[in-house]
């Protein structure tokens, strides 16, 4: 794989978890604003595409009932899913234009009352990851400038959750590593306990935490726990 | 010299068999002109292990300071702030007396020790030994801390690339988790010894190196001396000392 594709990757897996992180989804109503006042629309809406390729809207200039249905739509038919398989943008969709083409998108974009919608792809080297959907209520129309600012746009918000991603990351897996540190520590002083109060060699005394830990559902590391705080002794280990 | 460029310059040494935090300390110690350089792993309780040396001195003050429970190294992690001594044989400034006599003892004369954390995670220290006392001037610090970086990167590298296999949620990589089981009689001591005496694990840890730096032993003889039954530590013999 090459480091390219690491980083699409590594994006993709975002989109699955990025529903749960707060900073991500700030992050990205921000943008979703800037962008409705620097392009003269009306409504904004992000959408990323998760690792089996579902759209889940992440964050819009407003939540209005009927934009997050138009966007959620979109997993059907319309721009967005457009954008999302050609990589490339695809704007100025009247309600003319968009009727053959995408029925109930049409139906649901003239419902809420824009004159046209537009979707701009998140891209990474040469994956998109998702896009963002502008809506339009007067019969504004984008220009290649426009056009330009929309992607440039779309690209800071790839970054930006790259980086997040990044921290983020690094954050956990230090916290792991220091998790899987001190369970081994307790582990090991566990097994020394149950030598001493049992009489017992050290395979016994791991044997027997990871075979009630097996019977009783527990992980091995909270039982160890209990042991080293003696408030589970070795009569309760070996009771069947 | 940058963290990136370290990291360029070790991934592109980097062999199967040989541990990318052993090449880390490795070419630190060759920039920074250094007599050694160790890393160590470690959690709040201090236990650390260590997972990446230039060589022998530096593995030995590392191992040391383990058993005596003080040294650079411990201090840089605990507090989260690079530490360390321009002269190790200035008794007016000693900080940790046992490390310092041992340090000397080993050709060591200056430490810098420089933590190694994310955020407000601590993972533990990269210690850099010279053998003539003497401040590291401001160039040095930064590669110093430079190095610190790539320790960290190559750490968490580590961590997130545990083999498949071995993917329980409690898991550390072989090149971590090795260095953490060679110490793993000394936290079955403390265990057993905490039982035997009736204290808590800090203080059986205590009485472990107590004995073991009044018999001049290593830690790791005692606690197997222990474990076996061939030797008996009650807190007495502590307070009797």
């Amino acid at each position: 794989m090459t480091s390219e594709q690491r980083l699409a990757r590594v994006f993709v897996e975002l989109a699955d978890t990025l529903v749960d992180e707060f900073d991500a989804l700030d992050f990205l109503s921000t943008l979703t604003e800037r962008s409705v006042e620097l392009l003269n629309a009306d409504a904004a809406g992000v959408i990323l595409a998760d690792a089996r390729g579902v759209l889940h809207v992440v964050a819009s200039t407003s939540d209005q009932a009927q934009l997050l249905e138009l966007l959620e739509l979109q997993n059907d038919e319309g721009p967005c899913l457009d954008c999302l398989q050609a990589g490339r943008v695809v704007v100025n969709v009247g309600p003319g234009d968009a009727h053959a083409r995408w029925p109930r998108f049409s139906a649901a974009l003239a419902e809420v009352g824009f004159a046209s919608a537009h979707a701009i792809p998140l891209r990474l080297r040469d994956s998109v990851v998702g896009a963002m959907n502008l809506f339009c209520t007067a019969g504004s129309h984008l220009s290649e400038d426009d056009v330009a600012m929309g992607q440039a746009l779309a690209d800071i918000a790839t970054i930006g959750l790259l980086q997040e991603r990044a921290v983020r990351q690094s954050g956990l897996i230090a916290e792991q590593l220091q998790t899987a540190l001190d369970n081994r520590v307790l582990i090991e002083q566990a097994k020394g306990v149950l030598m001493a109060s049992a009489e017992i060699d050290v395979d016994q005394a791991f044997r027997l935490m990871r075979e009630y830990s097996r019977r009783n559902n527990h992980a091995v590391k909270d039982v160890a726990r209990q042991v080293v705080d003696r408030t589970l002794s070795v009569e309760h280990l070996r009771r069947p | 010299m940058t963290t990136t460029q370290i990291l360029a310059t070790i991934g592109a040494r980097h062999r199967d068999g040989q541990p990318l935090t052993d090449l880390l300390c490795i070419d630190c110690a060759q920039s920074l002109r250094l007599a050694g350089v160790g890393m160590t792993l470690m959690n709040d309780a201090g236990h650390q292990a260590v997972i990446g040396t230039s060589g022998t001195v530096a593995s030995r003050l590392e191992e040391i300071q383990f058993d005596l429970g003080e040294g650079p190294s411990l201090d840089a992690s605990r507090t989260n702030r690079t530490v360390g001594s321009d002269d190790l044989g200035d008794g007016v400034l000693l900080r940790w007396p046992a490390f310092a006599s041992a340090a000397l003892v080993a050709g060591i004369s200056a430490v810098t020790a420089v933590p190694l954390g994310v955020g407000g995670v601590r993972l533990g220290s990269l210690s850099m030994y010279r053998s003539s006392p003497g401040r590291l001037d401001e160039q040095q610090r930064a590669t110093a801390h430079a190095y610190g970086g790539a320790a960290v990167v190559v750490l968490l590298h580590l961590q997130e690339r545990i083999p498949s296999l071995d993917l329980s949620r409690d898991g550390l990589h072989p090149d971590l988790g090795a260095p953490v089981a060679y110490r793993a009689e000394i936290h079955q001591a403390t265990g057993f010894l905490a039982v035997r005496a009736a204290v808590g694990m800090t203080e059986a840890l205590l009485l472990l190196r107590a004995h073991a730096f009044a018999a001049d032993r290593s830690l790791l003889d005692v606690a197997r001396d222990v474990l076996a039954g061939r030797l008996r530590i009650h807190p007495k013999e502590n307070e009797d000392d």
